[in-house]
């Protein structure tokens, strides 16, 4: 957003992109929220080395090395791109490709839920939300001390639904649409 | 009687009342407040005592109180650190007489520990200002429950350099009507797809006047612009990139949308992107994009919010702006172009939009579309399936006057609806508003009945993120403030992601305007 500011220095009148030397809300740091679970979120952006001082615009996240870790890819006004690579977290992970055919090819719109001893999870693919940005379309689920997935559902946009049951951790599936009557679904391990 | 909405309207000038130092018309008690009290007190709370508390230094601290003691809770606080990387105090509410001010602050503080890990720390403290002879200083200082979190070292580490990502972001130069040189300041974007079909996700990488691909093999990146046929300079300023598969042929083509221009279409070979008439002509002033199957036939479509520029063309009204370029949707007809249906999709959104995200809010199978608004008041469009959209905003609770940056939805709670989150700015001054003398944009009359609601509302543009919870049933509440997620700054893009593989969503947000070489706001 983009509006008349004061200048508490000058006290005249002045624009967000005519401010000469001054700042305009420089010098703010990103911010990363980590769900507590129990309802509260906390900024752990210094503790997780994130919290880049850049004037921050687009943000899109993907696991770049495939090591079930995400990362974060930060594109920056007027300033260098940051590629911050995650490491480290003890959880376990699983992440799923989806291929459509009778939904578009990039089964945009696919909510995939997977169930284990530790509850639900949903996400669902999408292409270009957030701002300036259009994050990787492969989706990552978290599972903590869970090394196994009891059952993932998949809800294709053409109203079709696929099962699959007892899936190992730590591996990134595909998933290719299957006609709704056919109940088995084709999985690729990697 | 003056209706609601009227009120809310007016209301909202008082955004730019605030933000403008000498308002013609301001009363000179106001100017007096500034400089006599509001200034100092911002100054000595938000910025000085922070300072001292960084410094570890008892006697800097000390300094800033009127009796020669600091209040020994916050001195042993600071003690447990070896060093402070950071410290933040905000004024959240306050209390102004003429010569005392009593403030609710919150209190922040980053750093490393004598053992050597990393600390952070949140307590929210009662601070008292009083004016002396020497000028502002703290009388009392009481601190509220302390919450705090640790880590050994940082899970992030930025590789860009080493990995092979050499860009750096350069915007372009306009010239407004009245003949000043003036910035680009919305910034360009990034999209992230597996372009090249070898299992490894490739970026794209978009500046003012250029669109770079760097693809990805084992983790490490190659700039391949001139080999897939981008790298040229393009007209316009390009802003939202898609990487999508719009033919569906398993390979993702790429859209890129600009402000002063029309967007550019490329469809993916397989070992380039070929430049293609698609039928997308805009309005122009496109700043987000999003796709999805709006109309079910298989087909990847093109939502398009469009803004303005504000040095052409000023926000109105006031708070709940609709003087934009109107918002775009985009038919794919399957045959490689795309056909304008915003006409017959019911959607009219003349918002100054900057951000769009799809969902299906309301489980029932087919892709609704919230958009975030600059300069005030969001819109949800619900879809009946056939890409046929109903505004739906207010009849699901989404309709809170604030401005927006940035949304993106996501199932926190797991209770299997998808939840929203909708980045926006936060104010370090909005306390100031409470002060008698505030210039209030509404007749006195109002002023005096609703004095109240008056502020309440005025503060609500400053009120920051919002993080709306699907109650399922096609409703939403609004939880911020008591889930911790309101305050980040001049909020940009701000994501769902789990980044600590613990099963929870947590949220990204990239913050900060303009940086310039003297670090003090104008």
């Amino acid at each position: 957003m983009e509006f008349v500011v004061e200048n508490v220095g000058r006290r005249d009148e002045v624009w967000a992109d005519g401010i000469g030397d001054n700042s305009l809300n420089g010098y703010e740091r990103n911010v990363l929220l980590h769900n507590r679970g129990n309802g509260r979120f906390v900024d752990v952006g210094y503790l997780t080395g994130s919290n880049r001082i850049e004037d921050g615009r687009a943000v899109a996240v993907a696991d770049f090395d495939h090591d079930g870790q995400l990362d974060l890819l930060l594109q920056n006004f007027e300033s260098e791109v940051v590629l911050l690579m995650g490491k480290d977290t003890p959880g376990h992970w699983l992440q799923v490709e989806l291929e459509g055919v009778a939904s578009n090819r990039d089964a945009v719109g696919a909510v995939v839920i997977i169930e284990n001893e530790y509850g639900r999870q949903s996400r669902h693919v999408t292409r270009g939300n957030a701002f300036l940005a259009c994050s990787s379309p492969v989706l990552h689920f978290g599972l903590g001390e869970a090394t196994a997935v009891n059952r993932i559902e998949v809800r294709w946009p053409s109203g079709s639904v696929q099962s699959l049951h007892d899936v190992a951790a730590d591996q990134r599936l595909e998933i290719r649409e299957q006609a709704a009557s056919d109940a088995r679904a084709s999985l690729t391990e990697h | 009687m003056i209706s609601i909405a009227r009120l809310s309207r007016l209301a909202a000038l008082a955004l730019s009342g605030l933000l403008l130092a000498a308002l013609p018309g301001c009363s000179q008690n106001w100017k007096q407040a500034r400089v006599e009290l509001i200034d100092p007190v911002q100054a000595l709370l938000h910025k000085k005592y922070p300072q001292a508390l960084a410094s570890c230094n008892p006697q800097q601290v000390t300094m800033l109180f009127a009796q020669g003691a600091a209040s020994p809770d916050v001195l042993e606080l600071i003690d447990r650190f070896a060093s402070i990387d950071d410290a933040r105090a905000v004024i959240d509410d306050a209390d102004m007489a003429e010569r005392r001010v009593v403030a609710h602050v919150t209190l922040e503080i980053e750093g490393i520990l004598h053992d050597g890990e990393h600390l952070y720390v949140r307590q929210p403290r009662k601070m008292v200002a009083v004016r002396s002879d020497a000028g502002w200083r703290i009388e009392s200082d009481t601190g509220g429950p302390i919450e705090e979190a640790r880590a050994p070292g940082p899970h992030f580490e930025d590789q860009a350099a080493a990995r092979g990502l050499a860009f750096k972001h350069k915007t372009r130069w306009f010239t407004d009507p009245s003949g000043t040189s003036r910035r680009y300041v919305l910034g360009s974007g990034v999209a992230v797809a597996d372009v090249d079909g070898n299992g490894w996700e490739d970026v794209i990488l978009v500046n003012a006047d250029r669109i770079e691909l760097f693809t990805n093999s084992d983790g490490r990146f190659t700039k391949v612009s001139s080999q897939w046929g981008l790298g040229s300079p393009v007209e316009g300023a390009r802003t939202s990139p898609v990487l999508s598969d719009f033919d569906n042929d398993g390979r993702p083509d790429l859209f890129v949308a600009a402000e002063f221009g029309q967007p550019l279409f490329y469809r993916n070979t397989g070992t380039a992107f070929e430049l293609a008439e698609a039928g997308l002509l805009t309005q122009g002033m496109t700043v987000a994009a999003c796709t999805a199957d709006f109309n079910g036939d298989g087909f990847l479509d093109l939502y398009l919010g469009n803004h303005e520029e504000p040095h052409h063309k000023a926000p109105q009204p006031q708070g709940y702006a609709r003087n934009a370029k109107p918002d775009q949707l985009f038919l794919n007809l399957g045959n490689g172009t795309f056909r304008d249906a915003t006409k017959e999709s019911g959607i009219d959104n003349p918002g100054w939009s900057l951000t769009c995200a799809v969902a299906d809010y309301d489980n029932d199978g087919d892709a609704d579309i919230f958009i975030g608004n600059d300069f005030g008041g969001d819109s949800m469009y619900e879809n009946n399936g056939n890409a046929r959209f109903r505004e739906v905003t207010k009849a699901v609770g989404l309709n809170t006057p604030v401005a927006s940056m940035s949304s993106d939805w996501g199932d926190f709670d797991g209770d299997g609806d998808f939840d929203l989150f909708v980045g926006g700015m936060s104010s370090r001054a909005d306390w100031a508003i409470d002060h008698p003398s505030y210039p209030s944009p509404v007749p006195w009359i109002v002023e005096a009945l609703f004095r109240e609601r008056v502020r309440k509302q005025i503060r609500g543009f400053f009120h920051g993120n919002r993080l709306y919870e699907n109650l399922g049933g096609g409703s939403f509440r609004e939880i911020s403030t008591e889930t911790d997620t309101v305050n980040s700054g001049w909020a940009w893009s701000s994501v769902w992601l789990d980044f600590d593989n613990d099963g929870l969503l947590d949220i990204y947000s990239a913050n900060g305007m303009i940086s310039g070489p003297l670090k003090d706001d104008v």
